[in-house]
């Protein structure tokens, strides 16, 4: 790859011809930007699958009745552990990084395309292979699985542990492992972009805070999925080629002694969680990203020490390798190794709180526009300090002694990984649908989801965190026992029920809106928001080849909103050097 | 219109949550019967008042910011960040936090990594699908031999323990039920035969995975000085306050009322609330445990009025850790014996099993 500062003014951009047969045009694209939409298409429809299901077992809590179970317990469980895989894999993992990275990273770099643009291909198709053999869990005999979306062995390792752990397990094996793979071939794709192609002037430190987060991102990606990947194979070869990885001597089912011996269940958690704490990043980081774009255009202001930010942001990245451990506090490892990563975990507050007093800072003297796009931006601030603080409880391993495994594990993950990166991918899209579409989405509906969205999901984990301080125990199908029977849990689930139901139809109003938007909406200009990137120069939707054989050059910092002394409230990143006033050129 | 409602949605945030969390900190969770745990709830409530005021100040500044400047047609002012800001913020929140957390780590230590008190009583914790069975060494106090190849449903040898051949087996008690004694140390040591399970007792404040192939050792002590605990029904929420002689008075009348004795004069009164009122009607339950008596009412206003039975203490052991279908229904209970009740127990049951060995 030709590094793009090296190519001179008259040089051609390099561009592979537009296909113009509709099958190569729009399904088997190469089209960094075709691409993008089809993993936001398949995060669209998989999030309306896995909050269906969630749905389905508040449905189950609320109306609990021993007699007349709305699920039964295997089903309760399968629709449990398909919410979680596919929310925290089909939806969290695609969206925000194959979506939005994919179609923006090139732009905002001033890329043609990716470094890669058939390993993208591939890396989306083996996405979809993947959720559908996920989805066709459901289709065999015994069922999904039980055994959570964390798939601790030996339940998920022996297919007679119970029902639906038999050809549903492995399928959800096999869908994680050709997830892996996906995303393995995505990472490297991403990370040769960033590093290859930015267009001229476009310093590592101009970049716009979104590319730094798909950035650090796909470099978790990349370290954490092959780790995975691996743990998955292992579990494979556990339940079909006997081996025993993860099974040790003396295990007993049926009333007999399972031909096992000298694997550890811990193995499993370990690889597991190496991967599954940088997946809470992978997550949250482009989140951050997005939001930290978005308050600056709507505040009118530079990023509050955008250096501090991206720095927090690798930050975050790096000392996430370090601290899977939190998650097996109470696991049997050795409790020696819980005392350095409850020590580890609680620095990762330190970035936290780094990245939210600079989103506060870049609002403090601004010029502040509420519409939909800042809202959920807003929302996603308050639901990160919210998520976070009760990341504060549950890093002390003392305190998870408590707290683990119960209904306040659910809510501080749901709020701050499921909640808050959803806030972060509804705030992507109304702000960069003119962008994609051509077309501005309805801005009263916008409102309308949004409030909905807002104090639907605040009260049903806020409720949830009171739940675990009264000791309710996680994936729970049944609560005929005195300690869950007495009145006050009862009504607790009736109530977060009804907030749920709320919250997840409040997003039918989104799909109708971006449905309707994508040909009814009003017809969006180039740069509707006076924002500074470089998306914004380029036609909306951007053409094929992004800039149109003009190749961007970049001379300013990525959020010089309101320069004293400039012309105008914004200088573009590719506005000649003079654009600002030579004092203001501001370096924090 | 828009700055107006965040600030009013992140008020009622503060405050809904605030409210309950930090004002009724203290008794929010089931009622605290071991030693430890009060190092573990003044590491929760401590965490409590720290997150509570960051969350309070962090939602406030928020709201703040989107109504202080909200547009009007001003001009942003062009700040590029502040380090004073940053550093602070990074020793600030780093001291806080490492801190903070290094305070938590002696009860982790007393739990986890220091050994256990010389003359504990040791007691197997066994997790199966759905089950849970305790061991009991017996009256020679020592565990006997067990191999999986031994484990035999139809004849209720769960654990595989070989009462055939090894003497010291021939003794141990293999029961439903925990059986402890307050005032001493107990250690259980956890186990699983198939999946990992995780004995968890709300009461006791301890949870530690069963994993197959590990033998867990957690130890615990049920404290018994000045323990006086009431659920208590029928008297008005705002007469029981614990600093409050009025609301021990009346809880005293409630009980003699009934030709039942209550000493209050040295024990240390703990009021737990019930956050319904609905509930707090249809169940009493009183646990007083001292050196020389211990007993336990529990009471049920919308089933018998004005009857009071006599109960044994007993605590739920909810089984916290996904181990198949029926993980909802692997509960376990625990019932708390004075030691005197406990020796009495454990002696006679040990004596069952050998006769019947």
């Amino acid at each position: 790859m030709s590094v793009a500062h090296e190519v001179d003014e008259e040089h051609e951009v390099h561009v592979h011809q537009e296909p113009t047969q509709f099958i190569w045009k729009y399904v088997f694209s190469t089209d960094h930007k075709v691409i993008g939409k089809q993993y936001y298409m398949l995060a669209v429809v998989a999030v309306v699958i896995g909050l269906t299901l969630s749905l389905m077992f508040r449905w189950h809590l609320a109306t609990y009745d021993p007699q007349h179970m709305f699920l039964s317990p295997d089903t309760y469980l399968q629709v449990l552990t398909m919410h979680g895989t596919i929310l925290v894999f089909m939806v969290l993992t695609t969206a925000p990084l194959g979506g939005f990275g994919n179609y923006f990273l090139p732009i905002q770099i001033g890329a043609v395309d990716m470094a890669f643009p058939r390993l993208n291909m591939l890396s989306f198709w083996l996405t979809l292979l993947s959720f559908i053999t996920l989805l066709a869990a459901f289709f065999v005999p015994g069922g999904a699985p039980v055994s959570g979306w964390t798939g601790y062995p030996p339940l998920s390792a022996i297919n007679s542990t119970t029902e639906g752990m038999g050809w549903g397990q492995t399928l959800w094996v096999g869908s994680i492992a050709i997830f892996c793979l996906a995303s393995l071939v995505g990472a490297i794709n991403f990370i040769v972009t960033t590093l290859d192609l930015r267009a001229r002037g476009m310093t590592l430190l101009r970049m716009p805070l979104p590319c730094w987060a798909w950035f650090v991102t796909a470099v978790l990606a990349l370290l954490s999925f092959a780790v995975l990947f691996a743990g998955g194979l292992l579990l494979i070869l556990d339940r079909h080629l006997g081996t025993s990885f993860y099974i040790p001597a003396g295990v007993i089912f049926g009333a007999k002694e399972l031909n096992h011996k000298g694997g550890s269940p811990l193995l499993y958690q370990h690889l597991f969680w190496f991967f599954g704490h940088p997946e809470v990043y992978i997550a949250i980081l482009p989140g951050m990203g997005i939001v930290s774009h978005i308050l600056a255009t709507f505040s009118r202001k530079p990023i509050f020490g955008y250096k501090a930010m991206v720095y927090a942001i690798i930050a975050i990245g790096g000392i996430g390798f370090f601290v899977w451990g939190h998650h097996m506090f109470q696991s049997g490892m050795s409790p020696y190794v819980a005392v350095a990563f409850s020590l580890l975990t609680m620095t990762i507050g330190v970035p936290s709180a780094i990245k939210t007093f600079n989103w506060l800072g870049t609002l403090w003297m601004g010029n502040i526009t509420c519409n939909s796009a800042m809202l959920f931006a807003l929302g996603f601030v308050s639901l990160f300090v919210s998520g976070g603080i009760s990341g504060i409880f549950l890093g002390q391993n003392a305190v998870d002694i408590y707290f683990h495994d119960t209904y306040f594990v659910v809510a501080h993950f749901h709020l701050i990984m499921g909640v808050a990166a959803m806030f972060s991918i509804a705030a992507g899209t109304y702000f960069w649908f003119p962008k994609m579409y051509g077309r501005f989405m309805n801005e009263s509906l916008g409102k309308v989801h949004f409030w909905l969205t807002f104090v639907g999901v605040y009260s049903v984990f806020i409720p949830m965190h009171l739940m675990g301080l009264w000791g309710h125990p996680r994936r729970y199908s049944g609560m005929e026992n005195a300690f869950l029977s007495n009145p006050f849990i009862p009504a607790m689930h009736n109530m977060v029920t009804a907030a749920a139901f709320v919250a997840v139809l409040a997003q039918l109003i989104f799909i109708c809106n971006f449905f309707y938007s994508m040909f009814k909406g009003p017809v969006a200009p180039e740069n509707p928001w006076n924002c500074t990137s470089l998306e914004w120069i380029t036609t909306s939707p951007p053409k094929f080849d992004n800039f149109g054989g003009v190749e961007p050059v970049v001379n300013h910092d990525p959020y010089e909103y309101s320069v004293p002394g400039a012309s105008k409230d914004y200088i573009m990143q590719t506005d000649p050097p003079e654009a600002a006033p030579a004092h203001a050129v501001g370096h924090d | 219109m828009q700055p107006l409602l965040m600030v009013v949605a992140l008020f009622a945030l503060v405050l809904g949550t605030v409210v309950p969390f930090i004002v009724r900190a203290h008794n929010m969770m089931p009622n605290l019967i071991s030693v430890h745990g009060k190092v573990i709830d003044d590491q929760i409530v401590l965490t409590m008042y720290i997150t509570g005021v960051i969350f309070s100040l962090a939602q406030i500044a928020l709201a703040w910011m989107i109504w202080k400047y909200q547009s009007k047609g001003q001009k942003a002012t062009y700040v590029h960040g502040n380090a004073l800001v940053e550093w602070a913020s990074i020793f600030g929140s780093g001291v806080l936090f490492v801190g903070l957390n290094l305070m938590g780590q002696g009860v982790w230590a007393d739990m986890h990594l220091k050994d256990e008190p010389k003359g504990s009583t040791e007691i197997e914790v066994n997790g199966q699908q759905y089950k849970w069975y305790y061991r009991y060494p017996g009256n020679d106090g020592k565990f006997g031999e067990r191999s999986p190849s031994l484990v035999d449903d139809t004849s209720q040898n769960y654990l595989g323990v070989d009462f055939e051949n090894d003497k010291y087996a021939k003794d141990d008690v293999v029961e439903g039920t925990l059986r402890v004694p307050y005032g001493r140390d107990i250690v259980v040591l956890i186990r699983s035969r198939d999946v990992i399970h995780s004995f968890f007792v709300r009461e006791l404040r301890v949870k530690q995975d069963a994993v197959p192939g590990l033998e867990i050792k957690i130890p615990f002590k049920i404290d018994h000085d000045g323990m006086l605990m009431f659920k208590l029904a029928g008297v008005a929420a705002s007469t029981l306050d614990a600093k409050d002689d009025s609301g021990v008075n009346a809880v005293k009348a409630q009980f003699e009322e009934h030709g039942i004795a209550v000493d209050t004069s040295k024990a240390k009164i703990k009021v737990i609330e019930t956050p319904k009122k609905r509930w707090e009607l249809s169940t009493v339950e009183v646990s007083h445990y001292d050196a020389k008596k211990e007993w336990t009412v529990r009471y049920s206003i919308e089933e018998e009025i004005g009857e009071l039975k006599v109960y044994k203490t007993t605590y739920e052991s909810p089984c916290a850790e996904l181990c198949g279908n029926g993980h909802y229904t692997m509960r376990g209970e625990m019932e708390v014996l004075s030691p005197e009740e406990y020796d009495a127990w454990a002696k006679k049951a040990s004596e069952d099993a050998k006769s019947y060995h």
